[in-house]
């Protein structure tokens, strides 16, 4: 069967892998096929085609990912099973066509942060730099945690600069800009519609949010029992973010928020490592993002 | 229900984390909750009880989790309602 | 070049995690005619896709179970007859290595945990004989195995998935002890084997010394007379469904808080 060979990148790390992604579909008539990951920050686009052009694909691709960053695998004749365990279908499917909520996308930008807090201030520094819209807050193993976002092209140069801002003073930064990113990408990276967003939490005027990540679950049970305590706060979500980081998320007016940051921070330090912000005024875009908001009371 | 206390331990392994579970449950008179993972490799369990039994059991548990790898403990004598929500307890 | 019709008795979940069927009358026996596992172990999926496309093309043995385990550590375990398996281990683990080698699927992961894990990233193991034991970890519990007497249950506590397996093989062969259940959290896992004081403290030696020769034994423990309540809440023994769904494999109250 003709085009039958499977080739794939495996990048360490969401922003190189987009690149790379988009640009092995751009060098050669390949059809991809998944996007997958181990659960660590290592992604990979698996592709099929022509022996020739999967290895074209993939070699352009580890080019534009960083060689030092990318796995190329090639397999020009898979043995036999192969292609069946890796879940690809025998037959070249027609790829699913991208989502009609995204046909006014012109750009995509992201942006790998570690922490739950970087990605947050990431996340509201960028919805507030630009007429950007965020399509994906994830936490994608271990310590990383990615925020995309798109719009035109401009906005989205602004927005990522204003997150990486935001983020590099609490931790590593990956970023890319994807200016054009290829159609056929867009359906596998599993991108969520932008939710209409709704600035009242609780149906009370914007408050403010508070976050306190710690390490490990005894912590942030101390941490969170402080907060609860110390000041009129609203617990809204609770997110697993990495190596044993969890963090807890409060709602109220400022100044409680951060009475109860404080508090909260001071014990759960005694216990484990802590990280926390306090974002007086956050976008309501952020806040769709995070699942909170609407209805929660 | 309200008024009981919470205890975790929370360990660095499922395995040191059922041990002092079952140190725990022979400690003192404390009820299991839950399991939960917490990330990584770390993992812990919830016990619930009456404040002084909640604290020996805590204790006894991570005296037995420590043995086996790191582990960190917490006891929260008078949990608020949206705390229990928060963690699903 | 695909050879569909050679696969219509092995069942794909739907994403894409592969496990062989249950032959009938509890054996597994494929056409092939072998029963020899072989398990190699990678950080990263292109060392073990690699890897699993030399083993299928190394020789004749077949997939048993094609499996993220979480953290980045994948396995894939193949069956077939003995002089199959040898082979097509060899063949998957050096070209497992060959891709690992870079050091771009470990790089990441061990600047995140600070040099805490010393990650081997390729290992992989070989048994010739397994015990039910192991083929219940592989491939789902059957029939129930006789519960030897005796309420002693341990752990034994692995780095690495292949050490797990070579283990629990040892220990399932060493003494009458019985195999209760898997908790995985990559790259640790835990095995919980049931029987007599004696018999489980001979059989935690023996799996911790098998699992070191392997990957690494972290530890394990020896509960002589366990609470009720824990043991209720035994993590539990794998099924046919893929090894993450065992959620660590505790049984209860599991809630996975997950952002996004």
């Amino acid at each position: 069967m003709a085009g039958g060979a499977i080739g794939s990148i495996e990048v360490d790390g969401y922003a190189p892998f987009l690149q790379g992604a988009d640009a092995m579909l751009k060098a050669a008539n390949v059809q991809p096929v998944k996007v997958d990951s181990p659960g660590v920050a290592l992604m990979s686009l698996y592709v099929q085609g022509d022996v020739g052009a999967v290895r074209m694909a993939v070699e352009t691709g580890v080019a534009a990912a960083g060689a030092n960053r990318a796995l190329p695998l090639v397999i020009a004749n898979p043995g036999p099973g192969l292609a069946a365990t890796l879940g690809f279908s025998s037959a070249p499917a027609a790829p699913s066509p991208a989502p009609a909520w995204s046909s006014s996308w012109l750009a995509i930008g992201a942006v790998q942060v570690e922490g739950a807090v970087a990605a947050i201030e990431a996340t509201d520094a960028m919805v507030k730099a630009a007429n950007v819209v965020p399509i994906k807050f994830q936490w994608i193993g271990l310590v990383w945690h990615v925020v995309c976002v798109t719009g035109e092209i401009g906005a989205v140069r602004v927005a990522v600069d204003a997150g990486v801002a935001a983020a590099q003073r609490v931790s590593p930064v990956l970023s890319c800009l994807l200016a054009n990113p290829h159609p056929d990408l867009v359906p596998l990276l599993g991108f969520s519609p932008p939710a209409p967003s709704n600035g009242e939490v609780g149906g009370r005027r914007r408050s403010s949010l508070g976050v306190l990540e710690t390490r490990g679950l005894a912590a942030s049970s101390e941490g969170t029992d402080a907060m609860l305590k110390s000041a009129r706060v609203t617990p809204v979500r609770y997110l697993r973010c990495g190596l044993a980081w969890l963090a807890s998320m409060v709602t109220g007016e400022v100044g409680a928020v951060t009475a109860a940051i404080g508090a909260g921070s001071a014990a759960a330090s005694r216990v484990a490592e802590v990280k926390s912000c306090v974002i007086a005024s956050p976008s309501p875009a952020l806040l769709s993002m995070l699942g909170i908001g609407g209805s929660n009371g | 229900m309200t008024m009981r206390s919470i205890g975790l331990v929370e360990a660095n392994s499922y395995g040191a984390v059922v041990a002092a579970l079952d140190a725990m449950l022979k400690a003192a008179n404390v009820e299991m909750v839950k399991y939960d993972m917490v990330g990584g490799v770390w993992a812990a369990v919830f016990i619930a009880g009456d404040i002084g039994a909640v604290q020996a059991a805590v204790e006894a548990g991570l005296a037995v989790a420590q043995q086996l790898g790191q582990a960190r403990g917490s006891v929260v004598a008078n949990p608020t309602p949206e705390y229990l929500e928060l963690y699903d307890l | 070049m695909d050879s569909a019709d050679g696969l219509s008795n092995v069942m794909v979940s739907t994403d894409g995690n592969k496990l062989a069927p249950a032959g009938a009358g509890g054996s597994l026996r494929l056409r092939s005619g072998g029963a020899s596992i072989g398990v190699v172990e990678s950080m990263g999926l292109s060392p073990a896709v690699e890897a699993l496309d030399a083993m299928l093309k190394a020789a004749n043995v077949e997939v048993l179970r094609f499996e993220k385990l979480g953290l980045g550590w994948v396995i894939a375990c193949i069956i077939g007859d003995v002089g199959s398996v040898t082979a097509a281990v060899e063949a998957g683990r050096a070209a497992a290595e060959r891709l690992a080698k870079s050091g771009v699927t470990t790089a990441g992961v061990t600047k995140a945990m600070g040099g805490a894990l010393d990650i081997v990233p390729v290992t992989s193991c070989l048994l010739a004989s397994p015990s039910p034991a192991v083929l219940t970890l592989l491939r789902g519990a059957e029939d129930e195995q006789p519960a030897p007497s005796g309420g002693a249950i341990g752990y034994v506590e692995t780095m690495g998935f292949a050490a797990a397996v070579q283990a629990l093989d040892a220990m399932a062969k060493g003494a009458a002890v019985s195999f209760r259940g898997y908790s995985g959290t990559p790259p640790k896992f835990v095995l919980w084997i049931q029987g007599d004081v004696a018999a489980v403290r001979q059989a935690l030696q023996q799996g911790a010394e098998v699992a070191d020769r392997i990957g690494k034994a972290l530890g394990s423990c020896l509960l002589a007379r366990p609470h009720l309540e824990t043991m209720e809440n035994l993590p539990a023994k794998p099924t046919a469904a893929p090894l993450t769904s065992l959620v660590g494999g505790m049984p209860r109250h599991i809630k996975l808080l997950t952002a996004g």
